[in-house]
């Protein structure tokens, strides 16, 4: 079993030097995937950006690892569409943070997106171990 | 960005300081010591400048966000040096101003000269005589006929005579435009006031409604523009009019101030122009080939007005418009205006240059710090558009202020300039302007742009000093050539000028006055001088009334007023035993035996018949030089026998006929030449006969004077109104008509050019300046250490003007030799000659002293350099 996998959000290399081409194939990959789980995990309601970091990666059983620094712009992208919406509170211990929750737009989303990533895992499935994914029928 | 952005945005640093107290809590529970535990969630992050940046662009557009910067920052840059910013502004206003606004005049006058709906499809129908075109009339019947076409939406009969004016002071001729009542809806053209008038107005073959409808300008003039001008009465032709309708300022058809409906008679001896509205999807190829059944069956019903193949000829409003005289010299200007504009970014780019040299520093520290290329380009680039889009708001601002006093220069009724007038700036000067603030923007900061972001951190400041002075010199040389061309241009077109002022007349215009009659329309009812007699006396009565006015020192009459607008009126000439295929039909000007003496015009040899010989209708004639040396070139033409057949024609109201004329003639005398046919051509064969053989309904009483003549016109209308005190007269100058007719449109592009040559001068000095003071401030050290080393001040003036003076000649003859080849070019656009050596060598030591001078004055503070200041200095 592997370590974990790293999922990327879209995010800007640091480095303006480096050849963004090799990078930008893999961001085109799995782009949106972040977006996803992001919106799964606020199905279960409301939560603070550590909380959800944390909530995917112990859902994954720690397989997979956010970058955190590409969940905060991922966040905004997704407030600006409409899926997500923030409230300023005050925190447990008397700190200032947003709580994030998904709207009615956003569950639609979810819903659209989840099926998308099963029409793919599915199809990408079958291609990898056909002979398996017949079996499975 | 959205408030929503904002407030999004807002939290985010907190919500970055919980996300790390959250981690070190965690990390801490599970054993970690406070310090690691702080680090790792810190590490796990990352840099949160970074994130924030990266959620910011999420609602900014990045791209955006640094324009926003980078105009900020170029604007606290030209705030530091104000001198430069305003110098580089001034100069891209002034070439932006002038290409915009003659621009504006090419749109009004070429582009988009008649502002109303679908006016492309108005055509005028005329005739195609195997390739030429010819004017047509058509009648009454023919006009109904095309009006019921299958390609015409529309069509109208039109016609532009004067009527007068009573009711006030003087009668008054006021120039009047006569349309089929149907004629401005074809046009659509909608009132500005009122209403228009309509086809009930005056149905084919009734008499109209007595109804005008004003022009803008009458309206203004007449009215003061007052809105209760609608209802109001006006007398013309000693007919009460009521006044139904103001136009728009932009109409622009004919030379007319007032509209009437016209009286369409059947009678099949009147016929009118037409111009018609062609059915949508009609174009005019197609209209002709339809309208050629039409055609045959027009010249069947009348063949002696129609050639052979009658093939008509259909041509938009606005094409014959683009092809008309006043065309070449506007595009002129327009080249010339982009010229001044491309010698104002060279200039700005040299003073980019100068002013980015000093900044290498600034430039090397940022990309020090990981500026890349692209962006420092790019903050340059910004530089210029702002220099360049501040020009373009100052010189839009310019032309809106100044560009109706220019139009005034124009020749009146040229140009269809009255909407511009009006509206000096719109939409499409506008966008115009905004098109050229970038290409300027472009131009004037690409080279110093790619030239200052290049990147040297390890070169030395010398170096660079000598690669961007020479950068500056080739565009010094460059901007010199085209400052070249330009005035070489406007050379040529001032040397043209005073050859048009000097253009030998062939007779003197000095104290000559014209005093211009046209008799009533012939559809006024209390027309008189129908008969030839009573006519021949009322002109003789007229005549002799106003040569009884004091310090008139002749009078002679004329049919067609003085060169170079008496040559509208050929003749066909007859000359027995000669086929005449091949020559010129002679200009004909019908005119009282006094004619010559009053204008001062030369009698060559034979004679001119006398006014006692005239009042009997003799059969006698005088013809011009050229007409001799072409007929009969080798022989006298005294005595010669002509004939033309023209004055055997039976009499109209328009011209009565004497009694008993069979056309032939006997050539009496030969007199000078006149540029009867405009002051650029040479003088056309032109036949004169006696004005009693043909009384026309117009007449011109020329008059010379002992006193300035622009003091007499009071005392030649009381003249005129004791013969008849409803004769309406216009009085006007010789000299006056020949500046306005002949010269006016070559004086507008002269002055303009003029105009623009001093400008394109100045950004000359301002240049050189500039690059020879920052050369000098360059090389302060240099020539401290030169100094100091025992150099003379001549040596050090010579080496800070060495470079720059090798600009100036190396520029000079550039644009010399430019001249010459793009003469061929100019050459069709029709004014002067950029060959000419006089305007090439005057040009020459124009230019060569005030860029030396601009040169020498920054050089010569070189001289004054203290070398142990010089030394001193970092």
């Amino acid at each position: 079993m592997p370590a974990h996998l790293d999922i990327l959000g879209e995010r800007r290399l640091p480095s303006p030097s480096m050849s963004s081409r090799a990078d930008s194939g893999r961001l085109e990959l799995l782009q949106g995937t972040l977006d996803l789980l992001i919106l799964r995990t606020l199905r279960l309601g409301p939560a603070h950006g550590h909380t959800i970091a944390k909530t995917i990666e112990r859902g994954s059983d720690d397989v997979l690892q956010i970058e955190q620094g590409s969940l905060y712009p991922a966040l905004h992208r997704l407030i600006k569409r409409g899926w997500i919406d923030f409230e300023v509170g005050t925190s447990e211990n008397n700190r200032r943070a947003k709580f994030y929750r998904l709207t009615a737009a956003g569950r639609r989303q979810l819903a659209v997106e989840t099926s998308k990533w099963d029409r793919l895992a599915g199809a990408i499935a079958r291609i990898l171990r056909p002979a398996a994914a017949e079996g499975e029928r | 960005m959205t408030r929503r952005g904002r407030k999004a945005l807002d939290g985010l640093a907190d919500d970055l300081r919980d996300h790390i107290e959250r981690q070190t809590e965690e990390n801490l529970a599970r054993g970690m010591t406070p310090d690691a535990a702080r680090r790792q969630a810190r590490l796990a992050l990352g840099n949160t400048a970074l994130i924030e940046e990266d959620a910011r662009a999420v609602w900014v557009s990045r791209w955006l966000e640094d324009l926003r910067r980078d105009l900020r920052y170029a604007l606290r840059t030209f705030r530091r040096s104000p001198g430069f910013a305003a110098t580089a502004v001034v100069s891209l206003a002034v070439g932006i101003a002038a290409a915009a606004g003659v621009f504006s005049i090419v749109n009004a006058a070429l582009l988009n000269p008649f502002p109303f709906a679908d006016i492309d499809r108005i055509v005028r129908l005329d005739l195609n005589d195997s390739g030429k075109p010819r004017g047509l009339s058509f009648t009454a019947r023919q006009l109904v006929a095309l009006q019921h076409s299958d390609v015409f939406d529309g069509a109208f009969a039109w016609n532009t005579w004067e009527m007068t004016l009573t009711g006030q002071d003087f009668p008054e001729a006021v120039g009047t435009q006569y349309f089929s009542a149907s004629g401005l809806d074809v046009l659509g053209v909608p009132p500005l006031l009122g209403r228009v008038f309509n086809e009930a107005d005056g149905p084919a073959g009734e008499q109209p409604q007595r109804v005008v409808v004003l022009t803008y300008r009458f309206w203004q003039r007449h009215f003061g523009g007052q809105p209760d001008a609608v209802g109001q009465t006006l007398y013309l032709n000693r007919e009460p009019y009521t006044v139904i309708g103001v136009l728009p300022r932009q109409y622009f058809h004919a030379d007319a101030e007032i509209l009437v409906p016209i009286r369409l008679t059947f009678d099949p001896n009147f016929a009118w122009r037409v111009q018609a509205r062609l059915k949508r999807g009609v174009d005019p190829r197609m209209a002709e080939q339809r309208l050629q059944p039409l055609f045959d069956q027009f010249a069947r019903e009348a063949p002696q007005r129609f050639p052979k193949e009658a093939r008509p000829l259909v041509r938009s409003l606005v094409e014959t418009q683009r092809a008309a005289g006043f065309v070449p010299p506007l595009l002129l200007i327009f080249a010339a205006s982009l010229l001044l504009l491309l010698l104002a970014c060279a200039n700005v780019s040299i003073l980019l240059l100068a002013r980015g040299t000093s900044r290498a520093h600034e430039f090397a520290v940022r990309a020090a710090i990981g500026a890349s290329r692209g962006r420092l380009m790019r903050q340059l680039l910004v530089e210029s558009l702002l220099l360049a889009f501040s020009g373009a708001v100052l010189g839009v601002a310019a032309g809106y202020w100044g560009l109706p006093a220019i139009l005034r220069l124009l020749p009146p009724d040229s140009v269809p300039v009255e909407n511009l007038i009006a509206v000096p700036v719109n939409v499409p000067v506008l966008l115009f302007s905004g098109g050229l603030a970038m290409a300027s923007a472009l131009i004037s900061g690409l080279s110093p742009a790619l030239f200052l972001s290049r990147p040297r951190l390890t070169a030395t400041a010398r170096t660079t000093g000598v690669e961007s002075r020479r950068a500056h010199h080739i565009l010094l040389a460059a901007q010199i050539a085209l400052t070249v061309l330009l005035l070489v241009g406007t050379g040529a077109a001032v040397r043209g000028l005073i050859g048009l002022y000097r253009t030998s007349l062939g007779y003197d215009p000095r104290h000559v006055i014209i005093a211009s009659i046209t008799l009533p329309d012939r559809s006024a009812p209390t027309t008189s001088h129908t008969e030839w007699a009573d006519r021949a006396t009322f002109y003789e009565r007229l005549r002799n009334r106003v040569a009884d006015v004091p310090q008139v020192e002749s009078v002679a009459l004329a049919t067609f007023g003085i060169p170079p607008e008496s040559g509208q009126w050929s003749v066909v000439v007859e000359v027995p035993g000669r086929d005449m295929t091949g020559y010129e039909t002679p200009i004909v000007q019908r005119i009282s035996a006094n004619y010559f003496a009053t204008m001062k015009i030369p009698l060559i040899r034979g004679r001119v018949w006398s006014d006692s010989e005239s009042a009997g209708t003799p059969h006698v004639a005088v013809v011009n030089q050229t007409m001799a040396r072409e007929l009969w070139p080798d022989e006298s033409a005294i005595g010669r026998r002509v004939r033309m057949p023209d004055y055997v024609k039976s009499s109209t109201y328009f011209r009565l006929a004497a009694p008993g004329s069979d056309g032939w003639f006997e050539i009496v005398g030969i007199v000078g030449n006149t540029p009867n046919v405009g002051l650029h051509e040479p003088p056309a064969p032109s036949i004169y006969v006696p004005y009693t053989l043909m009384l026309g309904d117009s007449l011109n009483v020329i008059l010379r004077t002992s006193h300035d003549p622009l003091s007499m016109t009071r005392s030649i209308r009381e003249a005129v109104r004791t013969v008849d005190p409803n004769q309406p007269v216009n009085v006007y100058t010789a000299e006056g008509a020949l500046a306005s007719a002949g010269w006016a449109s070559e004086r507008f592009v002269t002055l303009l050019l003029l105009g623009f040559a001093i400008f394109a001068l100045m950004l000359a000095v301002v240049g050189l300046y500039s690059v020879v003071s920052y050369s000098v401030s360059c090389r302060f050290k240099e020539f401290g250490i030169r100094m100091a080393l025992g150099a003379g001040r001549g040596r050090i003036v010579n080496a800070a003007v060495q470079p720059a003076v090798l600009a100036i000649v190396a520029g000079l003859f550039a644009g010399l030799a430019l001249s010459v080849g793009l003469n061929k070019v100019v050459a069709q656009w029709s004014i002067g000659n950029l060959n000419d050596p006089v305007v090439l060598v005057a040009v020459s030591l124009v230019l060569f002293v005030v860029t030396m001078m601009s040169a020498a004055i920054p050089a010569n503070r070189a001289a004054s350099i203290q070398p142990a200041d010089a030394l001193r200095t970092d």
